[in-house]
């Protein structure tokens, strides 16, 4: 084998090895990261789950718990969901908040 | 022929042809970077959205009016907390408020100060008591952008008809605490309810925790109790009932990111990928055609010829798949997403004033190389094929 194979075979190997070191690196802070989120969402009683740090327009993107859908998604349209700057290029997508309905019992003055 | 020999021709042929080498390289990354780090982030996200509403309470309690989430009266605590599973009730008030003179947006959040723990390793400084003082704790956005810091007074930025009170910064939110600290004003409960002028009791939602396996049947029994009449007189407020599980069946399953910015992705993927199977297959045909004449010349047999592609392939996909890993983490954990955070995280900076939260895993990066592989290989092996069935005196012209 010549000297560039071999050059190339070491580079190669190179990046694979920093990349699973990379990889082991990450895994360690994991749980650095998940204490911390843990701690905070402990102290605020659980607050905020979507890609954004506020919720101008659209509070649902904040946190569902707060408005169960996008008040701007005009879904049944095609591309609906663009409608809302919040959605339109969204990096973590999920659906309308749909809580459980529980049938009313007789009698009851709902 | 021995195997090592066919791969050590497969590598040197990665240096033989460099600009096609240079050109698909490039290319992966083009097509690998913006995934990996995207996908990536939102990873990150959906970890703290999964710790969020784990950590949370088993179930939310807000009022319902119109169809429109409203704030609670002063008696739906009570009524809530003498329902049979329940252990603890704790009212919250959450809203938005603006500061300083660009009228920075926030949100504002109010719990009992009993419910503070004595110390938090979020939290720099103290956690807010209630007092003539309004205390509060700022996230890291906000106070980097109205230059806030510890003790820090803030002049009223709310209207009261029972009058306004200075505020006093008396914490920060750390930057490795979530995305959501960012823009949060945390404080007590009555601060909260005389910042959005509400009477004592009032609550935009209880944080309900019950008996272990009493979920459902307690959110059904808050669900079925009998409508709250308003102060202001304008009609019942029905219960609306959030669980944890509701929020959980919301988090994406597994790898099916398939919406929003990775729609983008996609066409990207589709029209980078047609480029590289051209270069792969095309730059450089004529000169490889005359490389493959001459090996096959020399006895190599066609299978041999398709190896040494495929080992060409795997080496480029390799370095493309190995590059785009590296650079995303080098983005986002050294950079900490500068310019990319800002685009896919809403109300964030082109440089985001905490820890933007990531997760690079090795799946990701699997698929990333198979699908590289798929693209260059299939260029590669298809013109090896093409110039190898060839006789070699017609493909040495």
């Amino acid at each position: 084998m010549d000297a560039r194979g071999v050059r190339l075979l070491l580079v190669l190997l190179m990046l694979v090895g920093v990349t699973a070191g990379v990889l082991f690196f990450e895994a360690r802070q994991e749980s650095v990261r998940q204490t911390q989120a843990e701690e905070f969402q402990r102290l605020v009683g659980g607050m905020g789950f979507g890609p954004a740090s506020d919720w101008e327009d659209c509070p649902f993107s904040f946190d569902p718990r707060l408005g169960g859908s996008c008040g701007l998604n005009s879904g049944p349209l095609p591309g609906g969901s663009c409608f809302c700057p919040r959605h339109a290029e969204s990096i973590f997508s999920y659906p309308a908040l749909q809580p459980q309905h529980y049938p009313a019992q007789e009698g009851s003055s709902q | 022929m021995l195997f090592l020999d066919i791969v050590h021709t497969g590598l040197a042929s990665v240096l033989l042809h460099r600009l096609r080498s240079l050109v698909c390289v490039l290319a992966l990354l083009a097509i690998l970077l913006p995934y990996l780090t995207a996908l990536g982030l939102s990873r990150g996200l959906e970890a703290e959205a999964e710790s969020s509403a784990r950590l949370g309470a088993d179930l939310y309690v807000a009022g319902n009016q119109f169809g429109r989430m409203v704030p609670l009266p002063p008696d739906a605590e009570a009524r809530v907390k003498q329902l049979e599973g329940v252990t603890r009730v704790v009212p919250r008030v959450v809203g938005e408020v603006f500061l300083g003179k660009d009228h920075q947006r926030a949100v504002l959040l109010g719990l009992p100060p009993s419910q503070f723990p004595a110390w938090s390793s979020t939290v720099e400084g103290e956690l807010p008591r209630s007092g003539s003082v309004n205390e509060l704790v700022i996230g890291t956005t906000l106070a980097q952008r109205l230059n806030l810091k510890i003790g820090s007074m803030i002049p009223p930025f709310y209207q009261n008809e029972q009058g306004e009170r200075l505020s006093r910064v008396v914490g920060l939110f750390k930057a490795n605490a979530p995305l959501w600290q960012a823009n949060l004003i945390l404080t007590t409960l009555d601060t909260a309810q005389a910042i959005f002028a509400q009477p004592a009791g009032v609550a935009t939602d209880l944080l309900v925790w019950c008996r272990p396996g009493y979920e459902e049947a307690v959110a059904r029994s808050i669900t079925w109790l009998p409508s709250l009449g308003d102060q202001t007189g304008r009609g019942p407020v029905r219960f609306q009932v959030t669980t944890r599980q509701d929020l959980l069946v919301l988090l994406p399953q597994g790898l099916m990111h398939r919406e929003g910015l990775f729609n983008l992705h996609f066409v990207l993927v589709f029209i980078i990928g047609i480029l590289v199977f051209l270069v792969v297959s095309g730059l450089g045909l004529g000169e490889r055609r005359r490389e493959i004449a001459i090996l096959k010349a020399m006895g190599w047999q066609t299978d041999q010829l398709l190896l040494r592609g495929v080992v060409e392939s795997v080496a480029l996909s390799l370095m493309g798949a190995c590059l785009a890993f590296l650079l995303a983490w080098v983005w986002l954990r050294l950079l900490n997403g500068y310019g990319i955070a800002g685009v896919v995280l809403a109300g964030v900076g082109v440089m985001p004033d905490f820890q933007v939260p990531f997760r690079l895993a090795p799946i990701p990066l699997l698929l990333g190389f198979v699908l590289a592989f798929v693209i260059v290989g299939t260029g590669t092996v298809y013109s090896s094929w093409r110039a190898a069935i060839a006789p070699p005196r017609d493909a040495m012209r």
